[in-house]
């Protein structure tokens, strides 16, 4: 067995004025040693919240309410609190969203990596800077660097002492939540190509969470689609472009141009991402699909697996063609 | 000058002035946001301008729309340079240039209600028509908007609608005077996939019906290829090329704008190849470079690249780019 | 929106003990300014009994040293001190707003002279300050309002200008600019909507600022002798020594007591509004 993280049935609700919102609803997905999935959606659609969720970062008013994250065969919902903190790091770390918020600007980089290294593993001072300066050259950034202070690096090298900080345990899975967003393209592409070039050398497990879809078409192994709170289509990627099954992921497909296919014409999804507080128990994409029957506004869908590794949620799965 | 034209513009300028140094000996050095920019946008086009955050694109368009003023340069449109007006006769240009804004959280004012916001423009060039014949205006631009029916919408507070219905209102604002012109700078950068696709097809559309020209700025390569006919990139305050579209994704020939196309076209072949596109350089803007500004990321540069910076010479009908080491540059001299 | 957002406002307001408190202080003190005539039980200004009466079943606070009646002077005192307190508030921030939106909204060299002359104002030592333009120009109620709105709209001005400047840069005053909308309605229909709530919560705060000046000037003798507010009170009761008798219980306390009430009313108040109106003090519910 190589799985390395496997979520089941998680779902994850948040208390507001109005009721409950669900923000999370019944994901399942799974990942093995050494795979990339991007798990993308619009914003709002709860990707991040599945991340919070599996590192146990959900605080009130928020709750995870059901479901198990096994990370190599360990709970992570019902692991202690002392557990929790040596698994994070060393078995499963994060790049966050903004390398600005993940790096203390009255510190030395240097200080902060070697600072993760301290605190998880039993090593030397003078290791841990060996070490430091080891990852630093890894992310592509001049090891003698490491006494200098966040505010003397541009954002893409941020990002990258960021990833370096990320990676300072060893851990074999690595959440990168959006953390490209907001850098140029170039940059952007450059600070991807750095991760997944770490991914293959070091063969790690990432989770790839974005809203870019022909970004994470181009490097993942796998792709899960996420709207409203609900995984609607999981599956490997050449699947997902070649055959997606779900309404929602073929218009996603359809909705961004291509450089590739300049004739193409693309093409909205009509209307808005439902208000999830109190959300009826149907398919959440109803209210915005060409192809929806009464059946789709009454329950929803179960996700379930329709071919080899390829699941999504849909009743118009086994009906015949759509599409 | 060319008559087919609806905007030129030649020599643009911006400088900040930066300020360094202790109190005794305090430096000032010129920053150019923009650095001397020449383009023309001709009737019924759409002209794209593309690059990254902090190129110039959007002081650009700001100065274009009068909403900055240039340190140096023109700017003519329909024939009248614009540089050299009067507050009150830009105002009446104004009805002809219209701008939409980025953030369409940011642009509607939250206090008030839709009708109040698209009467402004009206309110603001032909305050004497009745009423009812603006109350017919802003519903026939809601309607332009395809947003129906438009009674639905005029009196609702922008928080009533999401980022793309506002997105909607922030265009039918702009095309209310019927303009002849509109500098739409990233109008979808701040939108869900989803409803992108619209927004595009939407200015794609009252194009057509309406004989517009347009300047779209974006920092995504495969938007601009879909909206526009001619695409300027811009790098460190300079266009670095230009040219039709086409010409631009199919025959890249600025090394900035041959990694652009690499990553959107194939990011794994981009992945692969990287250190032959692109160098992990630091850009740093206030530095005073002598020579081209791509120079510390560029992967083919030559030693006259630290020490000259190159013109923008054109290479193809229609066609320039802005580089010492471009082989049909190169091809042409030996 | 507007009708909704005045109600969110009403409902922190109300949601918060501390600015339901002032804001019931607060009318139960303009109850008393209106009321005067009928819960007085004398005319303030008629000497109804002997000079420095104890208090007694007739006069519960005793009367003063040339027979008035304390309780009603109290009373009718309430008119003058809040009065004073929200005319001088009033003036004090129609300055503060005029300097602090031309300020702001122009910038520049505008921004820069008068923002100098707002540090000037400032930094003054403000007490001395007061005490020569009250003796300069004379005791009137008019003349106290002018000292006081003369030294308190400089803080005033500076918020403003500052709430000025991020207005200023939101997307729709650009907007508005772009669309060729001239620079009058873009200040009337953008910027000081936006304005407006924040000069309120200053308004409030002045108010208690300007109480407590007129108190003091007026304890020190400068204010108008012929009307009868708190600080003359406690100027007469110092005058005529009842700081070294008895009489400082129901002659000195119960004008501080009020004083001290009615700062604490307009500053609980402003302090919530405060907190409204910038979300960043809201509290986590």
């Amino acid at each position: 067995m190589n799985t390395v993280l496997s979520v089941e049935n998680l779902s994850t609700y948040f208390k507001t004025d109005k009721g409950i919102a669900k923000a999370v609803e019944n994901v399942s997905f799974s990942l093995n040693k050494g795979e990339m999935l991007g798990l993308i959606g619009e914003s709002g659609c709860g990707k991040t919240t599945v991340a919070q969720s599996i590192l146990r970062l959900i605080e009130y008013p928020g709750k995870v309410v059901s479901g198990r994250v096994l990370l190599n065969g360990r709970d992570l919902i019902k692991a202690s609190d002392k557990d929790l903190a040596s698994m994070r790091w060393k078995e499963i770390s994060v790049i966050p969203q903004s390398a600005m918020n993940a790096l203390n600007p009255i510190f030395t980089i240097g200080d902060q990596i070697m600072e993760s290294i301290l605190i998880h593993e039993n090593v030397s001072k003078r290791e841990a800077l060996k070490r430091t300066k080891t990852l630093l050259e890894l992310v592509g950034i001049d090891g003698e660097r490491w006494r200098s202070y966040p505010h003397e690096f541009s954002g893409g090298m941020k990002q990258r002492v960021a990833i370096a900080m990320a990676l300072a345990c060893n851990p074999k899975l690595v959440i990168s939540d959006e953390s490209t967003t907001g850098l140029d393209v170039l940059t952007q592409a450059q600070v991807i190509a750095l991760i997944k070039n770490l991914q293959k050398k070091m063969d790690l497990s990432v989770i790839l969470i974005s809203h870019d879809l022909p970004m994470v078409t181009a490097i993942c192994d796998k792709i899960a689609i996420m709207y409203a709170g609900n995984i609607v289509e999981w599956a490997p990627t050449e699947d997902i472009l070649k055959n997606a099954r779900h309404p929602y992921s073929q218009a996603l497909l359809n909705a961004s141009p291509d450089l590739g296919n300049p004739e193409k014409e693309v093409v909205s999804i009509p209307g808005s991402v439902p208000n999830l507080v109190n959300f009826p128990n149907s398919c959440r994409f109803h209210t915005r699909c060409p192809l929806a029957f009464d059946k789709c506004r009454q329950e929803n869908p179960e996700f379930k697996e329709v071919r080899n590794g390829h699941y999504t949620a849909c009743f118009l799965e086994g009906v015949g063609n759509h599409g | 000058m060319d008559k087919s034209n609806l905007l030129n513009v030649s020599n643009l300028k911006k400088t900040f002035i930066k300020k360094s140094g202790t109190f005794l000996k305090r430096k000032k050095t010129e920053v150019y946001a923009v650095n001397n920019i020449n383009l023309e946008v001709k009737k019924g086009e759409i002209l794209g301008i593309i690059g990254e955050s902090g190129c110039g694109k959007t002081t650009t368009a700001r100065m274009i729309m009068r909403l900055m003023k240039e340190t140096e340069g023109e700017i003519s449109f329909e024939g009248v340079n614009l540089c050299n007006l009067k507050d009150s006769e830009t105002n009446k240009i104004r009805k002809k240039m219209q701008m939409i804004f980025q953030d369409p959280y940011d642009t509607l004012n939250p206090g008030m209600r839709i009708l109040d916001i698209l009467m402004e423009p009206i309110n603001a060039h032909e305050k004497n028509l009745p009423y009812q014949a603006k109350y017919q205006r802003v519903v026939e631009a809601i309607e332009a908007i395809e947003l129906r029916p438009a009674e639905d919408f005029i009196h609702r507070y922008p928080h009533q609608l999401s980022g793309g219905q506002r997105q909607r209102i922030a265009i039918a604002r702009a095309i209310i005077l019927k303009p002849s012109f509109i500098a739409a700078d990233e109008p979808t950068s701040m939108l869900d996939v989803s409803v992108r696709a619209g927004i595009l097809n939407l200015l794609l559309d009252l194009r057509k019906k309406m004989g517009l020209t347009m300047m779209f700025i974006t920092h995504d390569l495969s938007t601009a290829s879909y909206m526009c006919d001619r695409i300027a990139v811009m790098y460190q305050g300079k266009i670095v090329e230009i040219g039709p579209t086409k010409k631009i994704i199919h025959k890249p020939s600025h090394p900035y704008t041959k990694a652009l196309v690499a990553v959107v076209k194939d990011l794994n072949h981009f992945i692969k190849n990287r250190e032959k596109l692109i160098l992990d350089g630091e850009v740093d803007s206030t530095k005073e470079e002598k020579g081209c500004p791509f120079v510390s990321r560029c992967p083919h540069k030559e030693d006259i690249c630290h020490s000259q910076v190159p013109n923008l010479e054109a290479i193809d009908n229609g066609h320039s780019v802005s580089c010492h080491c471009h082989t049909e540059l190169l091809e042409r001299t030996s | 929106m507007g009708n909704q957002k005045w109600k969110k406002y009403w409902q922190v307001l109300t949601s918060n003990n501390i600015g339901l408190f002032g804001l019931i202080l607060l009318m139960i003190f303009l109850l008393i300014a209106i009321l005067a005539p009928f819960l007085a039980p004398f005319d303030p200004t008629d000497r109804v009994g002997a000079p420095f009466t104890k208090p007694n079943s007739q006069f519960l606070l005793g009367t003063n040293d040339v027979g008035q009646d304390i309780l009603s002077e109290l009373l009718y005192g309430t008119r003058i001190s809040l009065l004073i307190g929200v005319i001088a508030a009033f003036i004090s921030i129609l300055l503060g707003c005029l300097v602090g939106i031309v300020s702001g909204y122009y910038g520049g060299k505008v921004d820069a002279l008068l923002m100098r002359l707002v540090d000037l104002v400032l930094v003054i030592p403000f007490l001395p300050l007061m005490i020569l333009l009250a003796a300069f120009i004379g005791p009137s109620f008019w003349n106290i309002v002018l000292v006081i709105s003369l030294i308190s709209w400089a803080s005033p001005a500076r918020v403003i200008r500052s709430q000025v400047l991020t207005l200023k840069t939101k997307g729709y005053v650009e907007a508005a600019k772009s669309i060729g909308t001239n620079i009058s309605v873009v200040l009337s229909r953008h910027i000081l909507p936006g304005v407006i709530p924040i000069a309120l919560s200053q308004f409030v705060l002045a108010a208690s600022h300007s109480i407590l000046i007129e108190a003091s000037l007026s304890f020190l003798g400068l204010g108008d002798p012929f009307t009868k507010s708190w600080g003359t009170i406690l100027y007469y009761a110092q005058a005529r020594g009842a700081f070294l008798t008895d009489a400082w219980i129901w002659w000195v306390l119960p004008p501080g007591l009020l004083i001290t009430t009615l700062v604490i009313g307009f500053a609980f108040t402003g302090y919530s509004l405060e907190e409204i109106l910038n979300p960043r003090l809201r509290k986590e519910r």
